[in-house]
């Protein structure tokens, strides 16, 4: 043999640790990016050791812990990404308490990408299952949130990262798995779509068999086809409803500040009837939404609003969209039972939520939401509610903050952009600082007082 | 122009009258107002000078994109300290955002208990009435021996002045005329927009 495997992995190994040294150098404004880096740095050191032990000549095994090093080699990418400027610390110190207070075992690394996209991502169990092979149990309860890199400090939009550690919630607190035999396709449904299929491959097997070529199993038992379309159809199901959870956990903790910024962005970026295997619709999300949103009574308590009341009544009229309504579109009907499944499920998910998430001081409180509206009007971050008759003050909390925000941005943009001689887009940032500052400034106060 | 006294300071901030309010948040702690000033913490975030990176700072030529090649902006979070090192320069912000009406100015200096270890905090002390925002602090080090600074302690202080006037304008409609209103952080220098610099540059030209 010319070249040697062994040697050319054993140098990747000896140059990602090399970086890894690098990144750890760097200043981070929280703990976890350099939690991650040596938990990358135990995975590397764990395949050097194996590698030691592996034959020149098989080149499976060489192979096998080249792929782990190349998962490596992409998370070092994204860490180089993180500087002390681009985190939301304003955001992150308050969902961290979120997860304390539900007792949550994973720390988040919070990093930018360079997608337009939030995500989740539970390395731990990712690791887990690629490390299992090589005998590799994880070293620490990790998980991890990617956020757009130019919207690290677009406070008000990445109210959608609520959504995301509400994925972590929905793990750790097996909310979807519990109830996991609630949630059932109804067998009518399930034996039409399944019998449209068999059908369907029928007449391809009576092409095929004119022709005298052979099927492969897949194609002619007609019990192995059903069992992969059931199986399918229901790990899509899952998928969605552990979206729809997310989605309904955020709100909790967020209230409108969180369906405002989700359907901003989902609305800017994909039509409201996109299909897609991971997530559902926008439409059908906000019909999750929307049903939370009755039984919170939003309605009411945001009725003073009137312009942000019409927003949220435009996003409500997209809610009412099905996929029964619309033409042509492919697997409409597989489109159709997922729809119909996940409509029927919402009432379960919501007491599912609320039997297992600790909700409190996430009340949207008009005085409080008014008070902190007319600090924003007047230019000051809505950090304390002021009583002004008894000299006295207590401090707003980051729900106030972020849904005040939200009502100052769309409800009063007239004003606002007055107060910045027309220049619609200084008032938005200005509205974007005042609140991150409050949401820092409240972080602050919130911790010192928990000291004393 | 009389100074503030406690009680003064603490009317102002409880006042019901919007355009009379002096606003200080947030206040942590009460005995942050003192007999004639209040206690500012420092904040989170500052603005390093990357000094290999410097020729010469040269106030007309400067621009916003060109400040920001030789300085950057790092953030140390509560409970992190910062440490300045001998003649250190570094620009830092308050933990509180201010708003002052506009029958009032103030002045910041840093307090004794820092200048006592050699750190200098304010250069340019004044604050106008109507200013909004985060104060910037020009924090340096003129002792041997680096300085560790934490985010949230209490760094500088604060008096206020009240001039004779006893109209009071809306401060929100001065907000495009000062160059560093409604900040949250500390901010770069902008001296690049003082217009006579240019006239001055070539006044014989």
């Amino acid at each position: 043999m010319v070249i040697s495997p062994k040697e050319h992995i054993e140098d990747r190994i000896y140059r990602i640790q090399e970086e890894i040294y690098e990144l750890l150098a760097k200043e981070y404004v929280t703990i976890e990016p350099k939690n991650f880096l040596n938990s990358l740095s135990y995975y590397n050191n764990k395949m050097k050791e194996r590698l030691m032990n592996v034959e020149e000549d098989n080149i499976k095994s060489i192979r096998r812990i080249g792929r782990l090093l190349q998962i490596i080699h992409i998370n070092l990418d994204e860490v180089d990404h993180i500087k002390t400027t681009n985190v939301p610390l304003e955001l992150i110190h308050y969902l961290n308490r979120i997860l304390i207070n539900n007792n949550a075992k994973y720390s988040v690394l919070y990093r930018p990408g360079t997608e337009f996209n939030y995500s989740y991502w539970n390395y731990t169990n990712f690791m887990r299952s690629v490390g299992s092979g090589l005998g590799l149990e994880p070293d620490q309860n990790l998980s991890v949130i990617s956020y757009p890199l130019c919207e690290s400090k677009n406070v008000l939009l990445n109210c959608i990262l609520f959504h995301e550690i509400a994925h972590q919630l929905n793990e750790e607190l097996n909310i979807r798995s519990d109830i996991e035999k609630n949630i059932q396709i109804r067998s009518e449904d399930l034996d039409k779509y399944v019998d449209e299929w068999i059908s369907r491959f029928s007449e391809i097997r009576q092409i095929v068999g004119e022709r005298e070529i052979t099927l492969d199993r897949f194609f002619s038992e007609n019990e192995v086809i059903k069992s992969y379309l059931v199986e399918e159809l229901y790990e899509i199901l899952y998928s969605w409803i552990d979206e729809i959870i997310s989605d309904l956990i955020a709100f909790y903790y967020a209230g409108p500040a969180f369906l405002l910024a989700l359907a901003e962005a989902a609305y800017v970026n994909r039509s409201e009837i996109r299909f897609s295997e991971t997530h559902p619709p926008l439409f059908l999300r906000l019909k999750a939404i929307f049903r939370l949103y009755s039984k919170l009574e939003y309605s009411r308590k945001l009725k003073k609003y009137r312009t942000i009341t019409k927003l949220i009544a435009y996003y409500k009229n997209i809610s009412r969209s099905s996929y029964e309504k619309i033409g042509n579109i492919p697997d409409k009907e597989r489109n159709i039972i997922l729809e119909r499944t996940v409509i029927k499920v919402i009432p379960i998910l919501i007491s599912a939520i609320e039997n297992k998430i600790k909700l409190s001081k996430t009340t949207f409180i008009k005085s409080h939401i008014e008070s902190a509206v007319n600090s924003y009007m007047n230019l000051i971050p809505p950090v304390e509610l002021i009583n002004y008759d008894l000299k006295s003050k207590r401090i707003h909390d980051p729900f106030t903050i972020l849904n005040s925000a939200w009502i100052v941005k769309e409800n009063y943009k007239t004003k606002t952009h007055s107060m910045f001689g027309g220049n619609k887009q200084k008032a938005r940032i200005s509205i974007n600082q005042l609140t991150c500052k409050a949401l820092e400034s409240n972080d602050f106060l919130y911790r010192m007082e928990e000291k004393d | 122009m009389t100074i503030l006294n406690k009680g003064d300071i603490i009317n102002r901030i409880y006042s019901k009258k919007e355009l009379e309010r002096l606003v200080i948040t947030p206040l942590i702690d009460d005995d942050q107002i003192g007999s004639g000033t209040v206690d500012l913490r420092l904040g989170t975030s500052f603005i390093m000078f990357k000094s290999r990176k410097i020729g010469t700072i040269d106030p007309p030529t400067e621009t916003p994109e060109k400040i920001k090649e030789y300085q950057e902006e790092v953030i140390y979070q509560h409970g992190k300290k910062f440490i300045l090192q001998p003649t250190q320069f570094v620009l830092g912000g308050t933990l509180e955002y201010l708003k002052l009406p506009s029958d009032l100015l103030a002045y910041v200096v840093g307090r004794s208990s820092w200048g006592r270890l050699g750190l200098i905090i304010e250069t340019s002390p004044i604050v106008h009435p109507c200013f909004m925002g985060v104060l910037t602090f020009e924090l340096s080090n003129l002792g041997t021996a680096p300085i560790a600074l934490y985010p949230g302690s209490r760094s500088a202080q604060i008096s206020f002045h009240k001039s004779d006037d006893k109209t009071y304008e809306d401060c929100k409609k001065k907000l495009s005329q000062s160059r560093y209103n409604l900040t949250v952080k500390p901010e770069f220098s902008k001296i690049y927009m003082d217009k006579d610099l240019k006239k001055i540059q070539n006044i014989y030209k």
